[in-house]
């Protein structure tokens, strides 16, 4: 009856094995695709681009039969019209990237593909870096010193002084944001202090109206003394300042309009066309180092992701090393004394099953349990005089409850994969152990553990990738898009468990999807995404290559 | 003419050795065992003579590793067992519930059927017993470690990568790495099941002049599947059946005048 069946099935074996491959070039298919766009698009973002100037050659939207744009053809579309429709609207059109963002709308526009038409590379046009009003491209015209003096820009020194002065600006903003982040955050600190102090006073009970008044009287002093050095402090930046904007820059944009910014205000200026692949190369690594190494600027579109590294990395690490334990006992607990009964088998069965609930769930558990129930606890009981003032401590995200969050939602992982590791060692060295005399707990802790240690570090592998990447639950406990400071600074305790944090994951999004301007955004969120690629995959070797030494340590080949 | 082929009463004792009885050490009394609702042994009494060799035979499943595992209350780790009757070691009955099992342990040294060396060096398997067991002296350790190997006639072949994983060995070395470890927590009693089961013929004789070497210091008994082994190495022979101890006789006595039929039929290869 059913030999016809069978049949089929023998008959084509074969064209099931091609079906199997077929599922897995279109896995590997995916996964390099994924790989190579994001690569692409990452990377391309510091490498500099030659500027075209486009010359309209019809009237299109504000722009006038004549005019000329300095742009980069970012994309170019046929069939969908992204552009405002016009006479000259045509089939084809261009992505223009022509920066500017003060002084257009946008960084980017549509165009017609027929209504401009490309004139030259011109010698003197420069992309311009700024602090916080995005890329220029502009044709300079000279530097202008608060002394008077003029550095015209086809005078031979030009280059040569626009270079020294920017690299001495550097050096200046460094020394400010040295002074913001170590004197004057000591003395907001006092000042934090002495407010506190006054309310405990207010709240205290037990002091004689002399001791309030001695008390008091301290306390003011202190609060003058803090108040003369917040000045001082203040004018000294004020003064760093003034020298950091000792120079104007005076250039001609677009539509021959003239403008003017202070050096100050200015990070990097190179003239891409003038450049050969060498050069070029030089200004891919400074900018690449830029944005691993900076802090973000202008609504995090500028500038770099340092503190996006630094907060990805130190959650990761405290989450596995609170997951690790906690997992690896519990599963020799389910494993080697757990009997197997009903009850045991309900909690193995929850345990695989929590591995499956989506992480949001996570999210807003662990606000509720960690930030709310224990940091709120630890708060009312520790930190009394700052929750009177309604300042949380703890009683707010931060990367100890993100990090426990997601060392809660990883558990699951890691007690599986122990569990697992464990059932495989062979039983006969444990009885062997057993006929030495050593007790249960000898056993696990001599024999059992170090020879499951490769199988738990490819659970806990598996963990850390899973949390490395989660973004969803971590908005709920302690993610922020900018944060005043990292969680892990000169200042003491050094690590700072309760500060709020940004993470790599969360700042994709934010770039993505709210930023002001998105779509100028995007580079940066795919350089972040190939980032934070880079440092899953970089965790995940790193723990491979510990994890084969583990192994190669002894040939466990019987096994 | 090679030992497997010679008849039994060629290999039967050599000719120095005369057995005479000795003090018991062992004493069985009416012991019977369950896995479950699955009794195995039944109604067992045997006693067994310090410093000597002592031989289990029976077809496959008759309860001999069991009754093995029972003296050193290696059973205790399988769940759902249970037993009946006693067993005294040293006329200290090892159920009693105050006895600390992991002292019986160090009194009763066990070698299993398949070499099970630990994933760590060859050193660190010898010393096992002691490092649990607290002592941390390196120097003591050192000594300890260079003498089991040396009863255990590894020594030689192993002092100079003591440091290697045990896995590096051969097959018949970590058998006897296996009794250096044994040996290693100076126990009273070894009991070994089937030691030479997965072994060629040389390490199997190695470890058969072995057994002898320590029989003058160390109560043993031993599992064999072979008969020549059994006659080769053992004073005394206990033949069991279906959980049953069917005789219990000086190992000539057993392999040249059985008294049960039984018994008889299996030495001769006829069962079995
Ligand atoms: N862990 C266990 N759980 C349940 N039954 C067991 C267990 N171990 C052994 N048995 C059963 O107990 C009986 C005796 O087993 P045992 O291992 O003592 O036999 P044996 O004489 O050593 O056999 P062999 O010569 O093959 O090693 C067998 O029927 C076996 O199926
Ligand atoms: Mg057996």
């Amino acid at each position: 009856m059913n030999s016809w069946y069978k049949k089929l099935l023998s008959d084509q074996g074969e064209k099931f094995v091609w079906l199997s491959a077929m599922g897995l070039t279109v896995g590997i298919i995916m996964i390099t695709s994924l790989i190579v766009l994001v690569l692409v698009r990452g990377l391309t973002v510091f490498w500099p681009k030659d500027i075209t100037y486009f010359e309209f050659t019809a009237d299109y939207d504000n722009w006038q039969r004549g005019d000329i744009l300095a742009g980069i053809v970012a994309d170019r579309e046929t069939d969908v019209h992204h552009s405002i429709q016009s006479d000259a609207a045509a089939d084809t059109e261009l992505k223009l990237y022509i920066a500017n963002r003060i002084y257009n709308n946008s960084q980017f526009i549509w165009v017609p593909e027929n209504a401009v038409r490309m004139i030259s590379k011109p010698d003197n046009i420069f992309s311009v870096h700024t602090l916080d009003m995005g890329e220029l491209f502009v044709k300079p015209l000279k530097l202008v010193y608060n002394n008077g003096t003029e550095v015209l820009s086809n005078s031979p020194g030009f280059q040569k002084q626009l270079s020294q002065s920017l690299r001495e600006n550097n050096a200046l903003r460094e020394e400010i944001s040295r002074i913001e982040r170590g004197a004057l955050s000591r003395i907001n600190k006092e000042l934090l202090d002495i407010q506190l102090e006054l309310r405990r006073l207010e709240l205290d009970q037990d002091f004689s109206e002399a001791e309030i008044e001695r008390i008091r009287s301290e306390l003011s002093e202190r609060l003058i003394l803090a108040n003369q050095q917040n000045e001082r402090i203040q004018q000294q930046i004020l003064e760093l300042r003034e020298s950091l904007n000792r120079i104007r820059f005076e250039f001609e944009v677009q539509h021959d309009r003239q403008d003017s910014i202070s050096l100050g205000d200015i990070v990097q200026i190179y003239n891409p066309n003038r450049m050969n692949p060498v050069q070029k190369l030089g200004v891919f690594i400074v900018s690449l180092w830029d944005f691993l190494s900076e802090f973000p600027r202008a609504a995090n579109m500028e500038g770099g992701i340092f503190p996006t590294i630094v907060g990805t990395f130190v959650m990761t690490v405290l989450m596995s090393i609170l997951v690790t334990p906690v997992g690896v006992m519990a599963a020799v607990y389910l494993h080697e004394y757990a009997r197997n009964n009903l009850f045991f088998r309900l909690i193995r069965t929850s345990v695989s099953n929590l591995a499956g609930v989506p992480s949001i769930v996570f999210g807003v558990f662990g606000l509720s349990f960690f930030v709310y129930f224990l940091g709120g606890g630890i708060d009312n009981i520790f930190f009394q005089d700052k929750a009177a003032l309604n300042i949380p401590t703890f009683g707010t995200g931060g990367i100890l409850w993100a990090s426990f969050t997601l060392a809660l939602m990883t558990t699951p992982v890691v007690i599986v994969a122990t569990e697992e590791a464990l059932s495989s060692v062979p039983s006969g060295i444990k009885e062997a152990s057993a006929a030495c005399g050593a007790s249960k707990w000898q056993t696990i802790r001599k024999i059992l553990l170090p020879a499951a240690r490769p199988g738990i570090l490819t659970g806990l592998i598996l963990a850390t990738a899973r949390g490395a990447g989660e973004v969803a639950p971590l908005m709920f406990v302690g993610v922020i898009k900018l944060a005043p400071s990292l969680p892990i600074d000169g200042e003491f305790p050094f690590v700072h468990l309760d500060r709020k944090f940004m993470h790599m994951g969360f700042h994709i999004f934010d770039l993505a999807f709210q930023s002001p301007d998105s779509e100028a955004a995007l580079p940066m969120a795919f350089a972040t995404t190939l980032l934070l690629l880079l440092l899953v995959i970089l965790m995940n070797f790193v723990a491979i290559l510990f994890r084969n030494r583990l192994r190669h340590a002894y040939d466990q080949d019987t096994f | 003419m090679p030992i497997e082929s010679q008849p039994i009463e060629n290999i039967l004792n050599r000719a120095e050795d005369t057995y005479e009885e000795k003090a018991t050490q062992i004493e069985i009394e009416n012991l019977s065992f369950w896995y479950g609702s699955n009794k195995v042994l039944h109604h067992l009494n045997l006693s067994i003579p310090e410093k000597t060799v002592t031989a289990f035979i029976g077809p496959s499943g008759c309860g001999k590793s069991t009754l093995l595992r029972c003296m050193n209350r290696m059973n205790d780790m399988i769940e759902n067992s249970r037993y009946e009757g006693s067993i005294k070691v040293m006329g200290q009955d090892i159920f009693d519930p105050k006895l600390h099992v992991i002292e019986l342990r160090k009194r009763v040294g066990m070698v299993f059927q398949k070499s099970n060396p630990f994933p760590k060096s060859i050193y660190e398997n010898v010393i096992y017993g002691l490092k649990i067991a607290g002592l941390g002296e390196k120097s003591a350790l050192d000594e300890v470690a260079e003498r089991s190997l040396r009863n255990a006639a590894l020594w030689d072949e192993v002092k100079d990568r003591l440091h290697e994983s045990a896995f590096t060995l051969s097959g018949g070395q970590m058998q006897r790495l296996c009794i250096a470890r044994a040996l290693a927590i100076e126990p009273d009693i070894i009991l070994m099941d089937e030691p030479c089961s997965s072994l060629d013929p040389i390490a199997t004789a190695n470890i058969e002049e072995l057994i002898y070497q320590l029989k003058s210091r160390y109560t043993i008994i031993i599992v064999t599947h072979n008969m020549q082994q059994a006659a080769r190495v053992s004073d005394k022979t206990a033949f069991f059946y279906l959980g049953e101890l069917i005789e219990y006789d000086l190992t000539e006595n057993i392999f040249m005048k059985p008294k049960d039929e039984k018994t008889e039929d299996y030495v001769s290869g006829r069962f079995g």
